[in-house]
């Protein structure tokens, strides 16, 4: 009886800690979540950003999406400081807006025109702005 | 009683119909297979021009493998968890595996297999009719004189394409033929383990394919396996002669295993070899032993592959049994060496690729001479194409091409015969096809395609002896194509 008591609250122990035990996570989500949550708390837009951009971009925005091998040029770094500081706030959303026909900016020709196909509403460009910002850390969050 | 010679002219009849017969009943080309698209997540026209014609990416994605997806990667990604708390980008799609520290058996969630379905109306120019009216067969169950026959379907194929596991990929195709009515593996299967280095700071791909025939593996729409036409005709009759490497794949029976290498997005290597199975004795050429295939070509593109120049050799030995021979005693062999490139301009809105290929054959015809089969005991054949394609939008293009064979005179090898043969003896056969293509979804082609020729097997005018023209053998295809 006291053998079978043991047992039983060893159990109910397992669960309770089971309950309670945080989710296994990767060792980098914890880094990646705070920087995204001090600049882009919009779900909707990362939820856009790992449906039409990670698969170039990746889903650290380093550029090593899962079609990046196939490419040439590679997808852009957003990680890179050095393009965070060159690129500004309009130049980013007329490369998404245009793609690769943008005749102001030069970037790659394979990059898609979100205005044409796949086609995103301007609300949906704009939201992209602060993910694509949340791959540098930036004190100012923008120019 | 039959003396020798008529003997085996009669027989070398019957080798030349076989032949023919084989080549215009030839499982068309494979196209798209929308199972890629599914893979990658990405639209068709990532990977293809207008299919089955691939971009720079598209030639990477087949040279990878074919692993390359948008929801997957190496075991170390799939054993990633969502974040604990807050708002993160994350990765979509699922797959089985342990979680960390278990090791994992990296498995795609579903299988990539596609399909697709061919339906075709065929005219001739002239009913292909014998003495006594009765249509001449060109294919094995059509019994038709080549006058508006529909086939519906012409084809339907089963694919497996796609990834297999992370470095290992294949194109598998088996086709139900409603000429033949049969099911069949066709010869258009590539199995391939890929992976990717950095050697001095550039990039070099390499891998292993094991594939049905030479050119299945190749990137380039320059090679027999991928040139255009695309889709032939099956009531189109093709040359009576042709180089190995064009006419390899036909019969179905060979196989080989290759390496290749592409360095810093420039330079293609490549060997290979093949062999036929079984060895000997059925109704096909059987390899002797092992026949090696080659090929090199450079690529380079610019304004970041918008345009891309590809020029290249290839080459291919074998030494063969004719049909029904055991595989022992003297061979025939044939040399081929080929020179081809590819010229793309993809822009958004236009698009525009050409393609050529020469190919060179010596033929010692060792077993054929001494066994009354050929005339010479060393011929010739050259095999030349070339083709120019435009396209407006992706959706509607048309493309044009100019074919040429032509070698040596042999009597017993061409031999004159009422629909097939040459009054001749000459393998001179060529001509244009013309093609207007309608895409109006990804996933469906409509094809009209005119062939015509300027000689067939010999000459313009009464080439067969018995009064038939080469124009008499021009062909009206309309096709359309499905693919899931």
């Amino acid at each position: 009886m006291k053998n079978r008591i043991v047992i039983l609250a060893g159990f109910a122990g397992g669960l309770a800690l089971a309950a309670v035990a945080p989710a296994k996570v990767h060792p980098k989500a914890a880094e990646v979540s705070k920087t995204v949550q001090a600049l882009a708390p919009n779900q909707a837009a990362l939820a856009l950003f790992a449906g039409k951009c990670a698969k170039c971009h990746g889903f650290r925005g380093d550029g090593r999406g899962k079609l990046a091998g196939l490419m040439d040029p590679k997808p852009t770094n957003f990680t890179d400081p050095a393009w965070q500081k060159k690129w500004t706030d309009a130049q980013i959303l007329d490369a998404i807006t245009y793609g690769g026909k943008s005749a102001k900016e030069k970037i790659g020709k394979k990059m898609p025109s979100f205005s044409e196909r796949p086609k995103l509403t301007n609300t949906q460009i704009e939201s992209l702005l602060p993910v694509v910002r949340s791959f540098s850390p930036r004190k100012d969050g923008g120019k | 009683m039959m003396n020798r010679r008529e003997g085996s002219v009669s027989w070398l009849g019957s080798l030349f119909g076989a032949v023919l017969l084989l080549l215009v009943c030839a499982p068309r080309r494979a196209a798209a297979v929308p199972s890629f698209s599914r893979q990658t997540g990405m639209s068709c026209s990532f990977c293809h021009t207008v299919f089955p014609g691939l971009t720079a990416e598209g030639r990477k994605f087949k040279l990878l493998g074919y692993v390359t997806s948008a929801d997957s990667g190496d075991a170390s990604t799939w054993k990633q968890s969502a974040p604990a708390s807050g708002p993160s980008v994350q990765a979509s799609g699922g797959d089985s595996g342990d979680d960390e520290g278990q090791g994992s058996l990296p498995i795609l969630a579903s299988a990539p297999i596609g399909a697709s379905i061919q339906i075709s109306d065929n005219f001739l120019a002239r009913p292909a009719n014998d003495s006594s009216g009765n249509p001449v067969s060109w294919t094995a169950s059509s019994g038709s004189d080549g006058m508006g026959v529909a086939q519906l379907p012409t084809a339907v194929s089963l694919f497996y394409a796609g990834r297999i596991a992370s470095k290992a990929g294949a194109f598998i195709q088996a086709t139900y033929d409603s000429d033949s009515g049969v099911f069949h593996l066709d010869s258009m299967t590539d199995v391939r383990y890929a992976d990717e280095a950095q050697v001095d700071g550039t990039d070099l791909i390499w891998g292993l394919t094991a594939n049905s025939a030479p050119t299945m593996q190749d990137v380039w729409n320059t090679v027999p396996m991928w040139s255009f036409p695309y889709l032939t005709s099956t009531i189109s009759p093709m040359a009576a002669a042709g180089t190995r490497l064009d006419d390899m794949g036909a019969a179905g029976n060979e196989g080989g295993l290759g390496a290749y290498a592409y360095w810093n997005d420039l330079l293609y290597t490549e060997i290979a070899g093949y062999r036929s199975t079984p060895q000997g004795g059925g109704s096909y050429l059987a390899i002797q032993g092992v026949a090696p295939y080659w090929r090199v070509a450079l690529q380079h593109g610019w304004d970041d592959d918008v345009q891309s120049l590809e020029v290249g050799t290839l080459g291919f030995a074998e030494s063969t049994y004719p049909s029904g021979v055991l595989p022992q005693g003297p061979t025939d062999q044939f040399t081929d060496l080929a020179f081809d490139t590819q010229y793309q301009y993809v822009g958004d809105s236009n698009l525009v690729t050409g393609h050529a290929i020469f190919i060179h054959e010596n033929q010692d015809r060792g077993y054929s001479f001494g066994n009354g089969a050929s005339s010479n005991s060393a011929d010739n054949l050259q095999s030349f194409r070339v083709d120019g394609s435009y396209y407006y939008h992706r959706k509607v293009g048309f493309t044009i091409g100019y074919f040429d064979t032509e070698g040596s005179t042999d009597a017993l090898l061409y031999p004159q015969m009422a629909f097939m043969g040459s009054a001749d003896n000459s393998p001179l056969t060529r001509g244009l096809v013309y093609e207007l293509n309608y895409v109006p979804a990804v996933n469906t082609k409509l094809t009209l395609q005119y062939r015509s020729y300027l000689d067939f097997n010999g000459s313009s005018g009464n080439y067969d002896g018995a009064g038939r023209n080469a124009e008499d053998n021009n062909t009206l295809m309309a096709i359309a194509w499905l693919g899931y």
